[in-house]
């Protein structure tokens, strides 16, 4: 058995509102999704979100160490509607042909008793200069469930054509 | 060379989503570290995958206790690619931006670091495929007993063109005896 395995690729062909996967199989440990993705809106930097489950409310909460041109800073956010990164994702503003990036690793999704908490690593707007941002966060959802849905939003426009997201399972044997 | 196990006639036969394709141990020093795409449809060719990921553990030979790990791409050694920097050393974290003729895998002990340390780093470049500019992620860990740097680096290689070779450089020095470097290459599955 494979210990890492691709369970679903998504690449926009055309540009779309959010990207989700959803019927998560129950078969892995863990899991990581990668990716790269950009907006249509008329901005640099713009919030990135992921919601869980497909469960909105205010469970959400994230916290980020970010570097952006010569500046050091945290980003606190809590009682949101889905994990909420600050300039986690940028719009045409930036070079049309420069991507954010993300990896987010769901530990343990499977477990029914303990709430979730994500890592992230980030990257967007490398190529505006003084709007370059580089982040490490964590994501909390307050809730005990087992992860069956990620669903990926930005705060404005719609994720344009070749932004793409995989899933990927992490077994343990 | 024979395909491995999960490739018969071509093609995937294994879910396996991270392939191994080189990996280098030096047994001398080294100016560069390069890996070069096998273009030629086998399963070491780049062109099949998504990503792109660098597992490292190294050491420079510059007469210093710190030298930059840096990488370019497909030779190209011009002002292309921006970068972003956040770190922590000591007490102090740091932030830092530049263009430059490379990008930033990491930090490396050097010379005057202590005998034996090494560094570790991970890095990933994102859709190497793709005809958009190509991203960087790198993460890297140096610890000089005391001091030492833990740093995220971003950067973008202003190209459009597939990546197809990768050289990994300690900044006008050479990675020394017992560098250790493993490239993986991160498939996607593209469903219905």
């Amino acid at each position: 058995m494979a210990i890492i395995e691709a369970i679903a690729t998504t690449y926009l062909e055309a540009d779309a509102a959010s990207v989700t996967f959803s019927s998560i199989p129950t078969t892995y440990e863990h899991l990581q999704v990668r990716g790269s993705h950009r907006t249509s809106a008329g901005t640099s930097g713009q919030p990135f979100y992921i919601e869980l489950n497909a469960t909105a409310g205010t469970g959400y909460s994230s916290h980020g160490m970010i570097g952006t041109d010569t500046t050091v800073s945290g980003q606190p956010q809590t009682g949101t509607a889905a994990i909420a990164i600050w300039d986690g994702t940028h719009g045409t503003l930036v070079n049309a042909a420069d991507y954010a990036t993300i990896i987010m690793d769901v530990m343990d999704y499977r477990n029914a008793n303990k709430n979730t908490t994500v890592q992230l690593f980030m990257a967007d707007a490398m190529t505006l200069s003084g709007a370059s941002r580089v982040t490490f966060a964590s994501g909390l959802w307050d809730d005990t469930a087992a992860i069956t849905q990620i669903k990926f939003t930005p705060s404005s426009g719609n994720m344009v054509r070749g932004s793409e997201f995989t899933l990927y399972g992490l077994n343990s044997s | 060379m024979a395909d491995p196990a999960y490739i018969v006639d071509g093609v995937l036969t294994d879910g396996e989503a991270w392939v191994a394709l080189g990996s280098t141990t030096l047994g001398g020093s080294a100016a560069v570290v390069t890996f070069t795409s096998a273009d030629d449809g086998s399963s070491l060719d780049w062109s099949q995958f998504m990503d792109l990921v660098v597992v490292w553990y190294a050491r420079s030979d510059r007469a210093s206790t710190n030298n930059d790990f840096i990488v370019q791409f497909n030779n190209d050694t011009s002002s292309n690619y921006p970068i972003q920097l956040l770190s922590g050393s000591g007490a102090a974290a740091n932030a830092y931006a530049a263009t430059n003729t490379f990008a930033y895998m990491g930090d490396l002990p050097a010379a005057s670091s202590p005998a034996n340390h090494m560094s570790a780093g991970v890095a990933t470049f994102f859709d190497v495929n793709s005809g958009k500019y190509k991203s960087v992620l790198a993460q890297s860990a140096k610890d000089d007993d005391g001091s030492g740097y833990v740093s995220l680096f971003a950067a973008t290689w202003k190209s459009q063109a597939p990546i197809t070779e990768i050289d990994l450089i300690a900044s006008g020095n050479n990675l020394v005896a017992g560098t250790h470097i493993d490239l993986f290459g991160v498939l996607p599955r593209m469903v219905a």
